[in-house]
């Protein structure tokens, strides 16, 4: 990703050029979500900080979609590396492995929820059993970048539709 | 493993500056020339090891630098690095830094440094920042670049300005130097180039507000010029 950024901007268009807006835009009828109707309960609140998504009222499915992918950039490609300081090259990967990539996820998901503080979206929580739904593994031939896209269309399907009945998280 | 303490193995990791860095850079012993076809970066830290980067805008018909190796670091005239150290001054005086640049119109980018291993660590002001000019043959006073408590749980992590004011303290060596206040302009959205976390920098009167997370210019009521 840094790589591709980088030769973008030898063709000067990388800053503000919001290349991820440019995207295709599906029809909203197009994707499919899963029913985020559910009963709250104590155990589910505990967990709503990990399981949750995006809405925000009177948002079109296009802009939100853009904003999905706006946030997404923001949150790929975390350059962090763990390294073992002293004690070499194997210590490195191994404190890499176990640290780092955690790091890593732990910053991605950060950004991502910074840029969408930003925009004004509003966090709701679900169990996880209808999180997962939303977050559903690669399907048979499905590409890691096409699950990505797949998921986004969904969220931005979400999160520009009804507002949500119940899980809105308190910031 | 906590954050703040995977934060300090990063850090701690830092490369040292390049002699090439330092004349550049200020120190407490070095003596302070300005130089006509040069300008100069100034500002005040609230902490003792203060990495700051920024982005020189490219002037009118200017070409993109070289992008070697995927790194757009590489752009070595259009990205400038405030390490660590050297500092201007500590003490009475306050923490300083003082760093030569080609005169131009910059853009805070963040407190974002290297580590020896060439990953990237800090924050960018990736949604919303400021811009000065650094003109030739001057000074420009940032006045005081704010860090956040990292010991606090509140995150982001991004620095914010505090224009200069008469209040503040300058160094007895910048006595007779030509320098003068920043004049901050709102600046737009950047991409996180170098992969690390996000913030924006406060809404400042008079020169960036918000519309939602898109930078207004105040002056003129509308978005934030893109980045040249």
């Amino acid at each position: 990703m840094r790589r591709i950024l980088a030769k973008l901007s030898l063709l000067g268009i990388v800053f503000g050029a919001a290349a991820w807006a440019q995207a295709a835009t599906p029809p909203p009828d197009a994707v499919e979500v899963p029913d985020l109707d559910f009963t709250p309960t104590a155990a589910f609140e505990r967990d709503y900080d990990k399981y949750f998504y995006y809405h925000r009222a009177n948002t079109e499915f296009a802009t939100a979609l853009a904003d999905l992918r706006e946030c997404d950039a923001y949150s790929r490609g975390i350059s962090l590396r763990a390294d073992g300081g002293p004690y070499g090259v194997l210590a490195g990967a191994a404190t890499d492995a176990i640290f780092g990539a955690a790091q890593r996820r732990d910053i991605a998901r950060r950004n991502f929820r910074v840029c969408m503080g930003f925009k004004e979206y509003r966090r709701y929580g679900l169990p996880r059993s209808i999180w997962t739904r939303i977050h559903s593994p690669e399907g048979p031939g499905e590409t890691g970048e096409a699950r990505r896209e797949r998921l986004l269309r969904v969220q931005a399907r979400i999160a520009s539709g009804p507002q949500p009945r119940v899980g809105a998280i308190v910031e | 493993m906590t954050a703040k303490w995977l934060l300090c193995l990063v850090m701690s990791a830092l490369a040292p500056a390049t002699a090439a860095q330092s004349r550049q850079q200020f120190g407490s012993g070095d003596p302070i020339v300005v130089d006509p076809r040069s300008s100069y970066i100034f500002y005040r830290t609230n902490i003792s090891g203060a990495n700051i980067r920024f982005l020189r805008e490219y002037e009118p018909g200017e070409s993109p630098g070289p992008v070697k190796g995927g790194d757009p670091m590489s752009e070595r005239d259009r990205w400038v690095q405030v390490r660590h150290g050297p500092r201007l001054t500590g003490g009475r005086e306050g923490k300083t830094y003082l760093r030569a640049v080609r005169p131009g119109s910059y853009i805070l980018y963040g407190n974002v440094a290297v580590g020896n291993n060439g990953a990237h660590v800090g924050v960018c002001l990736c949604m919303g920042t400021l811009r000065f000019d650094a003109p030739a043959g001057q000074i420009v006073d940032l006045g005081t670049i704010l860090f956040p408590d990292v010991g606090a749980s509140k995150r982001p992590w991004g620095v914010s300005v505090v224009p200069f004011d008469s209040t503040m303290v300058v160094p007895s060596r910048l006595a007779g130097l030509p320098r003068v206040a920043a004049e901050f302009r709102a600046a737009p959205k950047l991409d996180n180039i170098f992969g690390v976390e996000i913030d924006r920098h406060d809404a400042m009167p008079g020169v960036l507000a918000y519309d939602r997370d898109l930078p207004i210019d105040v002056r003129t009521g509308r978005p934030a010029a893109p980045a040249r």
